[in-house]
């Protein structure tokens, strides 16, 4: 019986398991033999770490450890390391780590390991991406309990705890289930603990936090750049993605009239500019150097003026065309601060759900492409927040660790990951929030950054209607600023923002039993709650599994405010829209097709309910 | 009423196993959950487990607790031995299997070294062994009272209904409170009782039989700990010394 069967069932044995990983430094290194050294660990330990994360090899025995480079620990807890090259015992940073495996509920043996019974309360493990696409990318956060009584953790004070990770599986009266068929629900970085006599509390936190690192990593050095004005050392050497006006270039050598735009390289540097009179004069290069995002200037510079340059940024690794796809770009950008476990799988779906498909010179045509200035130290999840903003896209930290990229698209009635009726939601009824304090009916888009010059492209677009909903006497306009070059994708982002981010934002909040247990954020499903009369798909913004209640709580959003008026494309042999069906047949038929409209935005003109039920995304 | 106390395996000196799986070692026996198991390897028939006292201490019963054993494995048995099983090797008993508790009880003898052994029906399975016994017990003659004995089994199942009136249960583990009621107590028993009750405490888990020679649940080998220290009131003469009532209550171990 696999996971998702079992967790169907109404009665079954749901396992929580948890490996809480946790290390401690091993020092006081003495001499064994040979090139193999000795320290003592009060603690069992699963593997030895060299510096941030290169596992040494694991030996079966001290023998083996002094022939070869790499570890043992013996059964009185002496550690035997012998370094391999490049590493230094004295110099560098050794770790053991150890990893502890505990259950909630029932204790269980399952992969030849005991989980003991230890986790006492895990109340909230949630995950979340934003209900709105601008919103500032939110970190989710959980807590656990475990028993402490016998002072088990007492004895663990000198371990750095690092991470929790959960396993889900399930058995029933009949069948036990093997430990590949577990689920992994949520890893945790475990940010700080509390021990009590009788407890030991973890405060835990998504991985995302990783997202805090301020970005540019690199900046400009008098070893790197010996000509380079005093004023320039100590700044940050900026990075760029696609398509940019008006960089502001840093001259790194006065006297060879060089200057540098990037710490990466450059698909092309277009045009220089610099600032003579109060006014931008184009320049021609001496020369140009995209591979070091370089440049000189010949005599039109005459030592003191401020430069600045059209760039197209950074380049993609295979064929060295501009990145302008935003999956890459944000895979760019995790790799760059260090992450690398991402769900390849959801970073391509994205890529393809940005991506046209034809090519323009070799550049293949792209969706919403960012246009990215990042020249102040600033964390990187606000710049992945802008790219979500305008790329309409969301980033979290999946159920096993790994990053997960995902743009938004709609699903039809039968793609949906989930559907729950009044038979699966517990403790209590569906709670709605609408929130109308952000309304706009106006919107005045402004791109094309001219970062030196200071000025932007603009585009504009309204929806009267949002204005009257909110009951306003005037219309409610909205001025922003977005990372985008292209017009059309300004465009259709004026367009999109006034019916996702415009309008009311709704949210249902609710609690289903196990049976969603392995929702994660970003998932549509379908509910249907007779008791409301809500039949509708909505979009999972927040998963919070509740292991003490046996459920999770959901709050989803309706699908960035289109609900269930998105239009897909259909055979020829799908009906025509029936205005003589009844309400539950059009709602799921409106869940389902598409339909051809009118100017009158109806698929059939004498049928009201047929309005607008075809948009396209 | 029978009280197997204190487990001599639990204070052992050194205790080694034939096999074992790496991340279920053998000193999971002396570990008071059973559900923490020593797992045999898939290479050989014959598995044991060696029990080092430190020194030479006297035993009347073992028990081989919450195990795997099938009625296919053969030669279940308890040896004891002076020199580490190198020479000296001396059966104690051999066990009747059972898919329950084993239980082999056996005049005094002493004995640093003590092994459990068995032959698997074939060397590629792997056995459980939950816990091990091995000390003595006290018999407590006449007790409890003929109405005494009670089991009550509680089940930490949880359920939640939805709000369409459907029971969702996670189904989680029984355990039984088992109370012994046992009034008109001679003075030596109540001394005896006082004696393991302040051994054992409310801590330390031990394994006991209501009626010994009965068939039913009241003569099973329960594992289980004292909820709380008994009390010890007088009951009155039992013809002509002074009688105790002592009510002991415990909670089955998992």
């Amino acid at each position: 019986m696999t996971l998702v069967q079992a967790l169907a069932l109404p009665a079954v044995k749901l396992r929580y398991l948890a490996q809480i990983t946790g290390s401690v430094l091993l020092q006081g290194w003495v001499l064994h033999s040979g090139a193999a050294y000795k320290t003592h660990c009060a603690h069992t330990i699963e593997s030895v770490i060299f510096n941030a994360s290169t596992a040494l090899t694991a030996r079966a025995s001290i023998a083996a450890v002094i022939a070869a480079a790499g570890w043992f620990q013996d059964t009185d807890g002496t550690v035997y390391v012998r370094a391999d090259t490049g590493q230094n015992l004295f110099a560098d940073t050794f770790r053991g780590r150890c990893r502890f495996y505990f259950s909630k509920g029932d204790a269980v043996t399952v992969d030849n390991r005991y989980y003991e019974s230890r986790l006492d309360s895990v109340p909230a493990l949630s995950l979340r991406i934003e209900p709105r696409f601008s919103g500032v990318s939110q970190v989710g956060t959980g807590n656990c309990s475990l028993i402490n009584n016998d002072g088990f953790f007492d004895e663990l004070d000198e371990l750095h705890w690092e991470t929790a990770q959960f396993f889900l599986g399930a058995d029933t009266a009949t069948t036990t289930m093997a430990f590949a068929d577990y689920e992994e629900f949520g890893v945790w970085k475990i940010e700080d603990t509390r021990a009590s006599v009788s407890s030991f509390e973890m405060s835990l936190v998504e991985p995302k936090a990783a997202l805090s690192t301020k970005i540019p990593l690199s900046t400009f050095n008098r070893t790197d750049y010996p000509n380079i004005a005093d004023v320039n050392v100590g700044k940050v050497i900026p990075r760029l993605y696609g398509v940019v006006y008006a960089v502001p270039a840093t001259c790194v050598d006065a006297s060879a009239k060089r200057f540098k735009i990037a710490d990466h390289a450059l698909y092309e540097i277009t045009e220089a500019r610099i600032l003579s009179n109060n006014v931008w004069t184009a320049v021609p290069f001496a020369s140009k150097d995209e591979a070091n995002a370089e440049f000189t200037l010949g005599a039109a510079w005459a030592n003191n003026e401020s430069v600045c340059v059209d760039v197209i940024g950074r380049k993609r690794s295979g064929d060295g065309l501009p990145m302008y796809n935003a999956s890459e770009i944000v895979e760019d950008l995790l790799a760059y601060i260090g992450e690398a476990n991402l769900n390849s799988a959801a970073f391509d779906a994205a890529f393809d759900a940005l991506d046209v498909g034809a090519f323009v010179g070799g550049i293949r045509r792209t969706s919403f492409k960012p246009s990215l200035y990042i020249g102040q130290s600033v964390q990187a999840r606000e710049i992945i927040s802008k790219i979500n903003n305008v790329a309409g896209s969301f980033l979290f930290i999946n159920a096993s660790g790994q990053w997960h990229y995902e743009v938004f698209e709609p699903k039809v009635i039968g793609a949906v990951d989930k559907t729950f009726t009044d038979e699966d939601i517990v403790g209590g009824p569906i709670q709605t929030t609408v929130d109308t304090s952000e309304m706009f009916s106006s919107v005045n888009v402004k791109y094309g950054e001219r970062y030196a010059e200071s000025w932007t492209q603009n585009v504009e677009a309204s929806l009267p209607e949002n204005q009257f909903i909110a009951n306003a006497a005037s219309e409610l306009i909205k001025e922003t600023t977005v990372p985008l070059f292209d017009t059309n994708d300004a465009t259709h982002y004026a367009q999109r923002i006034l019916t996702t981010e415009g309008r009311p934002l709704k949210r249902y909040r609710f609690a289903v039993t196990w049976a969603g247990f392995l929702l994660q954020p970003g998932d549509q499903i379908k509910v249907d709650y007779d008791i409301r009369g809500i039949s509708e798909i909505m979009e999972v913004l927040e998963a919070r599994h509740d292991l003490d209640q046996n459920r999770i709580q959901l709050i989803c959003g309706d699908r960035r405010g289109w609900r269930d008026s998105f239009g897909f494309w259909v055979s020829d042999a799908t009906s025509a829209w029936n205005p003589a069906a009844t309400d539950a047949e059009k709602r799921t038929a409106d869940q389902t097709a598409g339909y051809h409209h009118g100017d009158d935005d109806l698929a059939v003109s004498t049928d009201s309910k047929s309005f607008k039920n075809s948009r396209h995304w | 009423m029978r009280i197997y106390y204190p487990n001599l395996a639990d204070a052992y000196s050194a205790i080694s196993a034939s096999s074992a799986v790496s991340t279920l070692p053998v000193t999971n026996v002396t570990h008071f959950h059973k559900s923490r198991v020593w797992r045999t390897g898939t290479s050989v028939a014959d598995e044991y487990i060696t029990i080092d006292l430190g020194s030479s201490q006297a035993a009347t019963a073992a028990i081989i607790f919450a195990h795997t054993l099938t009625a296919g494995d053969s030669a279940i048995q308890l040896r004891k031995s002076t020199d580490n099983f190198a020479a000296n090797d001396v059966l104690v008993g051999t066990f009747t299997w059972s898919s329950g508790p084993m239980l082999l009880t056996f005049t005094s003898t002493s004995s640093r070294y003590w092994r459990i052994k068995f032959t698997k029906a074939s060397a590629g399975v792997s056995r459980d062994i939950g816990r091990i016994f091995l000390g003595t017990y006290t018999t407590f003659t006449g007790l409890p009272d003929w109405d005494g004995f009670s089991s009550s089994p509680i089940d930490l199942s949880q359920t939640q209904v939805s709000e369409g009136g459907q029971d969702y249960t996670n189904q989680r583990s029984q355990y039984r409170d088992i109370r012994l009621d046992a009034s008109g107590v001679s003075t030596a028993q109540a001394a005896d009782i006082k004696t393991f009750t302040e051994t054992v405490g409310a801590h330390t888990p031990f394994f006991l039989q209501a009626d010994e020679n009965a068939t039913d649940e009241s003569g099973e080998v329960f594992y289980v700990r004292l909820k709380k220290l008994p009390a010890r009131d007088t009951d009155g003469m039992v013809e002509t010394t002074l009688g105790w009532q002592i009510k002991l209550e415990a909670k089955e171990q998992l």
